[in-house]
């Protein structure tokens, strides 16, 4: 019973496809005038002029300030090189170990005798 | 867009890649129809519309048609039509002519925007999409059958699972051979018969399905 009521089923299922298979729809001439309409403004897309940005104006030192970050960026820049130079001048007083661990102890060693640079007296 | 001076570059509109493509076909002894939808289509990539021109007059009556099958509705085949050429058009300058055909491409295409407008449809009765017949077709009632019955089968479509909706639509109806829907999908052709076969068979169910809720099923 089963079996008929499938193979009635495929047999149904085969006269739909057999149906569907017929659909041939005509385009219209409207549908056909969008598509080309596509194809033209694709196609214009693809051939239109890159636009190339103008070349800065200012040479190199406005490029370079650019570059920096103008006035904000040479700020961070000035005050960073403050505060190094004030480590070094002035370290906290922790901060002479930690260089003397990392370079070890400094020596001075003379290359010659500072009262007799041209070495006149031997 | 009828050609009818075909062996004539000198009829054609001036231009000279139309002229150029002319005279290749017709150095090789080929008619206008000879020329291959690859041809035309890397014609019209280098300017040439008319060449774009005859490439719609072909694709899109197959476009139309197979996407028709799949949503049985005329209005949606029209954008997927519209939609698939677009997509034709903007992979012109791409295209490696002798690498694939672009009937093959179009079919894929097409069968994908079609599964994708198949999951985001919604059930609905659609009157207004019912054509009407001219003199002497078959009566509005039995057009309303047949687009009925044509709506059942996408709807069907719609919810069975993608890949098994395209195979049996490619293989009942567009009538592809296995082979030619392996390329399509780019699967094997163990999966398409596999895919086809219990496609069916749940193309069966679901109809079946429909049949008895509407009582026409009698064991």
């Amino acid at each position: 019973m089963t079996d008929h009521m499938n193979q009635r089923d495929e047999t149904h299922l085969d006269d739909l496809f057999a149906e569907a298979r017929q659909v041939r729809p005509v385009v219209s001439v409207d549908l056909m005038a969008r598509i080309m309409a596509d194809a033209a403004a694709v196609q214009s897309e693809r051939t239109a002029p890159i636009v190339v940005a103008a070349p800065e104006q200012g040479g190199f030192f406005a490029g370079l300030w650019t570059a920096l970050g103008g006035w904000g960026g040479a700020g961070g820049l000035a005050a960073a090189t403050m505060a190094g130079l004030w480590i070094g001048i002035a370290p906290p007083s922790g901060l002479e170990s930690v260089s003397t661990a990392v370079f070890g102890q400094s020596e001075t060693v003379s290359l010659f005798a500072s009262d007799d640079i041209l070495g006149a007296e031997g | 867009m009828g050609r009818p001076f075909a062996g004539a570059p000198w009829t054609q509109p001036r231009n000279r890649v139309t002229t150029l493509t002319m005279l290749m076909a017709n150095a090789s002894g080929m008619t206008d129809t000879d020329v291959s939808d690859s041809a035309l289509l890397v014609a019209y990539a280098n300017g040439d519309m008319s060449a774009a021109a005859d490439l719609a007059a072909r694709l899109a009556p197959r476009a139309m048609a197979q996407a028709q099958r799949m949503l049985g509705n005329r209005h949606e085949a029209e954008d997927v039509t519209q939609e698939a050429l677009i997509r034709l058009w903007r992979i012109a300058t791409d295209w490696r002519q002798g690498e694939a055909q672009v009937t093959t491409w179009l079919y894929r295409v097409v069968a994908n925007l079609c599964t994708d407008r198949l999951r985001l449809r919604k059930r609905r009765v659609d009157f207004d999409a019912i054509a009407e017949p001219e003199d002497g077709s078959p009566s509005v009632a039995d057009q309303m059958q047949t687009d009925a019955r044509l709506q059942a089968l996408s709807d069907a479509l719609a919810q069975m699972p993608e890949r098994q909706a395209q195979a049996v639509s490619l293989r009942h109806l567009e009538g592809l051979g296995n082979p030619e829907i392996a390329e399509i999908m780019e699967i094997s052709v163990e999966a398409v018969e596999s895919l086809t076969a219990r496609g069916k068979r749940t193309l069966t169910a679901l109809l079946s399905g429909r049949k008895a809720e509407l009582g026409f099923e009698d064991d």
